[in-house]
Formats: C-alpha cells, structure tokens, sequence
C-alpha cells in the first residue's frame, strides 16, 4: 500500500473545531484519485498531511509503510515522494531562468549537475515546453499557462511517486485547460504516477478518477468509483457539489421510463446511449 | 439610446512594448445603460486589459474611452468616472480590507466624505442587495469564497454605480460560490437596471447576457447573443473557447440524425427536447 491514512483528525488550534476528524483510506500505487468538497470542507489540509507539511492532532498517515507522524521521520524523504502542487503554484516561481527554476528542487537533493539537466529537460518535455526555447527565459515573462507549466515541471523534476495537484488548471482558459489536464494524463503514465487530483469541476473528476473522496465538513462521506458516486446524485445535489450536466440528462431520461445506463459522464459515451435508447423505440428512422 | 460607454478606435499596448504587437487593436464598441455585456477569450486576448482601459487605470495608446459622457484620460473626471464604473476582481482576498464585513462595504462611501447617516443607509442598502445582510457583523476570513466575492461587490454597489464591471469573478470559487456570484450578477442586472460587463471563461454562467463578445488576439472577433454564439459550435471549437457540455451533447446527438434542437443551455431543456421526439 502506498498510502494509509488511519482514523486522522486535525485542528488548528486547541479552541477551534476539527478541520478533519477521524479520515481513513487507503491508496495503491497507480492510482488516479479525485478529492472533491466545498471550499472549507478539509481538502488542503488533508493533502498537507500526506506529505508532513502538517503532523495530525490524532492518527497516522503512512507513505510506502512508513508512519510520517513518527517523530524520528526524515521529512526530506517524505516530500521526495510525495510532490504537492498548491494552488497558483506560479506565485511561487523565483528563479531568474526557467532552468534555475525547476533545478531547484533536484539541487537541493545533492544531485549531479548532469542528472539535473536530464530531469529539466524530461520535466520540461512532460509538460509540453521545448528545452531550448525556454530554458534560458524568466519565469516571470511567461504566459499564465506556461507559467503553471514550469511551476509543475518543477515538483515533477522531484520524480515524486505521489503526484498530487490542487485545482492545477484554475483561472486557465479553455485551450490551456484541457492541455495540462492531457499532460497530466500523459506524464502520469510515462512516470508510472499515482495523483490525487483536487477539482471544483466535476466533470474533470468523474472522467480522469479511477476512485473519488469526499469530504464533508472534515468527514470523508464517500470513498468510491465514479459509477458507484453517481448513483448518489441526489446527496451530492444537496451537497452543493452537483454531479456533471450532461449525466443529468440521463437521469432524467430514466425517470421518465427510458431504461439507460446513468453511469456515464464522457459527452460521446452519453451520446451513444441516448441515440441507442431512442433507437429501439423506433424514434430514430435510421 | 445614449451609450453609457463607448469606446472609439481604440489601440493598446504597453509603454515598453514598442515594437510588439498591440493588445487592443482597433475596438470600436458601444454599451447602452442596462446591457448585460459578457466578455471571453482566451488569456493574453485582452480581456483584462479591456475592463482597465474602462475605469483609466490604463489609458489608450490611441483612440478614446468614453464613460457618461466623460474621456478617460481627462485626470479631473476620472474620480467621478470611477465611483460610475466599479470593477470587481478575481481574488476577494484581495479586494477585502476591513476587520469587519460592514465597515469594508464602508470603506469607499467613507472616502467619499458622505455623512454617516448616508453612509449607514448605502452599506445597509448594498448588503442587502448581495444577501449578505445577515453577516453584516461577520469577519470576512471567516466566509466562504462566494460570500467573500459578494461583500467585495457590496462595496462596489455602495459606490452606487451605473456599471459594475466583473473581471473573472467566480475563478477561484467552488461551483456553489460561482453560482451565488452569477445569481447576485443577473440580479443586479435585471431588478436593478445596472449594466454589468462580465469577464469570465465559464460560459454557463452567461446565457443570460444580452451580447457575448469574443475577444481574440487583442480583438473583437465575435459579437453575438448566447443564442447564435453557442449554435456556432464549430467557430467555437475554433477559437478554442469552452463549449456548455449539454450544447456540445445537443449538437452530437443532432449530428447522429436526432431532430432536436442545438439551442440548447440545459439538462432540463435537453430532456424536454427528447421527449418530444416521441
């Protein structure tokens, strides 16, 4: 197992609430995880835990078999394996050249310089930004997306194991959207991956995770596959956090007799399904 | 009707950016009092660079910016024009100043020197007006993104404003603060007659605009109403911009041979166009 949360509970302080209280899962290596709840609910805290940016007021959180809550632990190792990718990460860009800047990390491992320069160029070619071009410009004269980019590059470059990334396509437009989420698919696999993937879209959530947490108010109320949450549409609605547009459609359609499958949230799946139900109805002439 | 904002021959682009390309090049536009204009595009099309050029915090290279009747870049008016057109940003955390909801919405009307009497009446008037009266006495850290953005609009409004102009509102809000920003947005509107130019990615969250402008590449390449822009799913596809899923779903299943409408914004509209197929 490559993580294992067990009975966690969190708070800031003594007199505040639980931000988290009593989170248990687990996650195998490979996996690509959604983490989904209101703004408030625990999510960034819970991340920040899986990587010892925060030690849990109660619980324990293992990495590789490891308990990070243990006092002796080497938290260098611990976020050698687990990179986070915060929200904006371009805030945090500060070297003068997009070099400098993804070599941070991998330098502050003691690497050689050859291997750094093999990992700046992998990262760079991962998220789609030819080395030459870029290699020598300031972070700060760059598009937002290319930006956001380096700024993964640049956990990237740590070859963590855990990927994990919070809300890493806000504020991008369309286009740029849809390009990071393909390279995340794609640099997941080439480094076999295993991602937990924050996101207030669901439709980016139910398509790319093979499992979704939820959080409510620092509790996880669903642990479970995409086609195993929808079914609980109605409890999400109440949730605030919906379920995608075009899988209401089929919702719909069944209440109103049509037998159809409504486990589906890819708009070319759900376009089958329709026109095959119609079909047999005989409402499609072709 | 008069224009409430008219922008002639406009062109753009930074003082230290001679030789590069224009950011705005050549926007000619009209905006009559009441108009629920949105704005898309991609980053970098001059979106952002538009909504500055509106209020002066930017001024045109060339060409002129007129709002009530007054030019941007005549230094004396521009107080007046600011307090007419208010903008409101992407990050609340940003635009939050006071310890307490109700003295941030005062902190413009305080500024202008108003008699507290005046004062009590605006922020009490624009509290309500975003639903936020009952956290009148609340710390702004303690709310959530969306209540935060709507106490950031409520010292906008407290300016009383003709135009309030929303620069990517709902980007960093979960999809329960983006729709109390929308709804707050189209109330504002529609019961009290402010225009609204609204800068945003989602297009869900503007099928209700009176035009849609899409800016590409520093210009105006599409001015449409939600209803011509969102058939033309292919031009759309084009300028890589966002397609509502359930639009994009309406044309797919159109393109399969069903005879329904693409017209289409909703789960609930598309459901109701399949069944009348029966």
């Amino acid at each position: 197992m490559l993580i294992e949360v067990d009975s966690v509970c969190h708070r800031y302080s003594q007199e505040e609430e639980m931000v988290l209280n009593d989170i248990s899962f687990k996650i195998e290596r490979g996996e690509f995880i959604g983490l989904i709840g209101h703004t408030g609910s625990g999510k960034s805290t819970l991340v920040q835990l899986l990587n010892g940016l925060i030690t849990p007021t109660a619980g324990q959180v293992y990495i590789s078999g490891e308990d990070i809550t243990a006092k002796e632990i080497n938290l260098k190792s611990i976020r050698e394996q687990v990179g986070l990718v915060f929200q904006y990460p371009e805030h945090q860009l500060f070297e003068e050249t997009v070099y400098d800047d993804i070599a941070f990390g991998p330098k502050n491992l003691g690497l050689s310089e050859q291997v750094i320069e093999e990992r700046v160029k992998q990262t760079l070619a991962s998220v789609n930004l030819d080395y030459q071009r870029f290699k020598e410009r300031s972070p700060f004269k760059l598009s937002g997306g290319q930006q956001r980019r380096v700024a993964i590059a640049g956990v990237l470059a740590m070859r963590p194991e855990v990927l994990i990334l919070d809300e890493p396509t806000a504020g991008l437009d369309p286009k740029t959207r849809n390009e990071v989420i393909e390279e995340i698919v794609k640099f997941k696999k080439q480094f076999n991956l295993t991602i937990i993937l924050i996101s207030h879209r669901m439709e980016q959530v139910f398509q790319l995770a093979d499992r979704i947490l939820v959080l409510e108010q620092g509790e996880l109320i669903f642990d479970c596959t995409p086609a195993e949450l929808i079914k609980e549409q109605q409890r999400l609605i109440e949730l605030g956090l919906s379920i995608p547009e075009v899988t209401k459609v089929l919702f719909a359609l069944k209440e109103r007799g049509y037998d159809l499958r409504t486990d589906l949230f890819e708009v070319a799946e759900i376009k089958e399904e329709i026109v095959k139900t119609l079909i047999k109805p005989g409402i499609l002439k072709s | 009707m008069e224009s409430l904002i008219e922008l002639k021959d406009v062109y753009y682009r930074y003082q230290e950016q001679e030789d590069e390309d224009w950011v705005l090049e050549n926007i000619d536009l009209e905006i009559t009092a009441g108009e629920f204009i949105a704005i898309v595009g991609h980053n970098g099309s001059g979106k952002s660079t538009l909504a500055k050029l509106l209020n002066g915090i930017l001024l045109p290279t060339q060409g002129e910016v007129r709002v009530g009747g007054k030019v941007t870049t005549e230094q004396e008016d521009l107080w007046q024009l600011r307090q007419q057109l208010g903008i409101v940003f992407q990050n609340p955390d940003n635009q939050l100043v006071a310890n307490i909801v109700e003295e941030d919405v005062a902190f413009g009307p305080e500024n202008l020197g108003l008699p507290s009497a005046e004062i009590r009446k605006r922020v009490d008037e624009a509290l309500r007006l975003v639903g936020m009266t009952d956290f009148a006495r609340a710390a702004p850290h303690k709310l959530s993104g969306g209540q935060k953005q709507r106490v950031a609009i409520a010292g906008v409004i407290a300016m009383r404003p003709d135009c309030l102009v929303f620069d990517e509102p709902t980007a960093m809000l979960d999809p329960q603060g983006r729709q109390e920003v929308v709804e707050t947005v189209e109330h504002l509107n529609r019961q009290e007659g402010l225009t609204v130019i609204y800068i945003t990615h989602f297009m869900e969250e503007i099928i209700n605009a009176d035009r849609i402008l899409v800016f590409a590449d520093g210009k105006v390449e599409l001015a449409a109403t939600p209803k011509e822009l969102f058939t033309k799913v292919d031009k759309l596809r084009d300028l890589a911009l966002d397609i509502p899923q359930i639009t994009e779903l309406a044309y797919q299943l159109s393109e399969s041979g069903l005879d329904i409408d693409t017209n289409i914004f909703t789960s609930t509209e598309l459901v109701e166009e399949l069944c009348l197929l029966k």
